[in-house]
């Protein structure tokens, strides 16, 4: 698993961790059951405080992606393919409004967008939603 | 969600538990200062020079008698209790604490009779680690060896608790790293601790779970760090941006020809126009701002 | 009073280097011994009274000169020590470096009967006698003065108040002492008992001074 946390992003570390493991989930690089560093090893490894790391894995579980197991440590769930779907719709429609906001700023026209979107799809080959 | 809830299902031990310290001098005081740190977690103390940070530290030492308030350090509530729990705790302070003469051997022969789990193997370990030379004595040794060597013979003796006074000051970047390195490898097992003083924040940013805010003698906050950060939001615009509202929410205003920045309560930088650019903060910009802040307001 | 031993050993170690005890008692002996041979004889011993005084009044005080310098209160707070073992400890080393002062006396006049038994008469017996009583009652004495001035304000924020009181209570107790036991021959039970006398006083102020140095020192910041 990779995770790298920036002091610059802009986005609270607790946030970042969070991100890259869903990612990693999500994409399938991190299979149901794989056992995640522990909180104080991922700490320790990444040097940010043990509070931080406790609030990632906190919401992560929370949010479905791991379970606790009292002495153990995390667990990585197995992601229905529904739920999996939910979050890739998500995603889609945050980084979609992105394209929106930037688009009312430069006023180009939504035919000009719809264009845009087709040409890109072409060129991707029309798959990987995510990176 | 609250931390509280996090860390429910485990029996926290506090290893210093401090509530209400007050300390008067006859140019400075201490006030109400309160606080806990359980045991697997490190501890920030920040604020300028003269805030009071020395001074909560000696007291927790029992260095300074406190005019009120409870301590209690390693479960000791009294002066005599806390003595007895010295082996368990590991303390640098700042400034010199040995003989002009002594090398790391003399240091190491004075001080092992007094700790029972002294362990002259680690000592040697910590100094060769830290390049401490063994030949030099203590006045001629750097500000950074000096505070070395004391952190090395603060932990020859597997202390659980290590309070730590200004440790990085004399410390180079690669130096200051380690440290950091070492003190969260002394954590990482969950029964350990770590107070430490600084004035410098930025590698205190990532690594403390806690942070206590002192200011001309008086707490600011205590908690975590990332609720402290993320209280605050940097504010910047332009001059036009400055609506008298804004002026007189934002905390250590700047002001210059072509706009102002200034920290603002982050709830308050929810509906701000778009023209204004808010950003997260560091700790030491939290320091610039709040102490300009109060600057101000002593002009004013 | 284990804890108060080590206090002693760490006092000795931080006194040691700036100023040896044993490097002193050598020097002034070994001078002694040579001016002893030469035309001076046995005043020769006491000549070198007034130096090994001098020289160990001042090694009494090194603890406190050292820790003022060098912070070493703040070493001692680290200690699992309370501070009536610090206190405990600094007094049994002013007793020890006393004590050390008598035995040295008894080595050089140990020294000088080996090299001339012709010397020992009554009259030089008991003049031997009364200062070997006597500068061990001078240091005791001084450092009873001294300690808890020492251990109330520290060294550093009144060398002179420190110093006008040490030779005070040296010059003071030297003159009681010397002028008390004026006359008495120091060998006969009369004289004896004359010696416990002044033993039991010193060593009650003594006492008292350290009981009073425990109070001060516990109240103090360090």
């Amino acid at each position: 698993m990779r995770i790298v946390v920036s002091n610059k992003a802009g986005q609270p570390i607790y946030q970042q961790i969070e991100d890259q493991i869903k990612t990693a989930i999500l994409s399938g690089d991190l299979a149901a059951g794989t056992l995640l560093p522990s909180i104080r090893q991922l700490a320790r490894d990444l040097q940010i405080s043990v509070i931080t790391t406790t609030r990632a894995y906190h919401d992560l579980e929370e949010q479905g992606f791991v379970t606790n197991v009292q002495g153990k440590g995390s667990y990585v769930l197995g992601q229905d393919s529904a739920l999996v779907r939910e979050h890739a719709l998500r995603d889609i429609e945050q980084y979609l409004g992105q394209a929106l906001d930037a688009a009312a700023l430069a006023k180009i026209p939504p035919a000009e967008l719809h264009t845009m979107l087709d040409t890109l799809i072409a060129a991707e080959g029309g798959t990987d939603v995510h990176e | 969600m609250s931390m509280n809830e996090v860390n429910s299902d485990v029996a926290e031990e506090n290893l210093i538990t401090v509530t209400g310290l007050t300390k008067q001098y006859p140019e400075f005081a201490l006030r109400d200062i309160s606080f806990q740190l359980p045991a697997g977690y490190i501890m920030g103390m920040i604020g300028p020079n003269g805030a009071g940070k020395t001074t909560t530290i000696k007291a927790l030492l029992d260095m300074v008698r406190p005019d009120s308030g409870q301590l209690t350090l390693l479960g000791g509530t009294t002066p005599a209790a806390r003595v007895a729990c010295r082996d368990d705790l590991g303390v640098q302070l700042d400034g010199s604490i040995y003989p002009d003469t002594w090398r790391v051997k003399q240091v190491a022969a004075a001080l092992a009779p007094f700790f029972p789990q002294w362990d002259a193997a680690l000592f040697a370990d910590l100094c060769q680690d830290m390049a401490i030379p063994q030949k030099t004595k203590y006045k001629d040794m750097s500000r950074g060896t000096q505070v070395k060597l004391q952190l090395a013979a603060a932990l020859a003796h597997h202390p659980r608790l290590l309070v730590l006074d200004e440790p990085t000051a004399g410390l180079d970047p690669l130096a200051r790293d380690e440290l950091l390195t070492r003190l969260q490898d002394f954590i990482a097992d969950g029964q350990h601790s770590v107070l430490l003083s600084t004035h410098l924040t930025a590698d205190l940013e990532r690594i403390a779970d806690y942070v206590l805010y002192i200011r001309d003698g008086r707490q600011q906050f205590f908690g975590h760090v990332d609720d402290l950060l993320g209280a605050y939001v940097l504010v910047k615009g332009g001059p036009a941006d400055l609506t008298p509202a804004l002026q007189a929410a934002v905390i250590g205003l700047r002001r210059y020809g072509e706009g102002f920045t200034g920290l603002l309560p982050a709830a308050a930088g929810d509906d701000l126009p778009a023209t204004v650019v808010t950003e997260p903060i560091t700790l030491e910009e939290l320091m610039i701002y709040f102490g300009r802040g109060a600057h101000d307001a002593q002009r004013n | 009073m284990h804890n108060a031993i080590k206090m002693m050993v760490l006092d000795c170690r931080a006194a040691s280097n700036r100023n040896s005890i044993v490097y002193l008692f050598l020097v002034i002996d070994v001078l002694a011994v040579i001016l002893f041979l030469t035309p001076v004889g046995d005043d020769s011993l006491f000549i070198s009274f007034g130096a090994l005084l001098g020289g160990t009044a001042m090694t009494l005080i090194v603890p406190f000169m050292a820790a003022a310098q060098r912070g070493l209160d703040a070493l001692y707070a680290l200690l699992p020590l309370r501070r009536r073992d610090i206190v405990n400890g600094h007094y049994l080393f002013g007793g020890l470096v006393a004590v050390s002062m008598g035995l040295n006396v008894m080595l050089l006049v140990g020294i000088m009967l080996l090299l001339q038994p012709s010397i020992l008469t009554p009259e030089w017996l008991s003049r031997v006698i009364r200062f070997a009583l006597m500068s061990p009652a001078m240091l005791l004495m001084m450092a009873a003065v001294e300690y808890p001035l020492l251990l109330r304000f520290g060294f550093d924020r009144a060398p002179q108040l420190v110093l006008l009181p040490l030779i005070g209570a040296g010059v003071g107790t030297g003159y009681l002492v010397s002028t008390g036991l004026q006359g008495i021959d120091l060998v006969s039970p009369q004289g004896v008992l004359a010696g416990t006398i002044v033993a039991v006083v010193v060593i009650a102020v003594f006492v008292v001074s350290l009981l009073l140095g425990r109070r001060l020192y516990e109240r103090r910041s360090l």
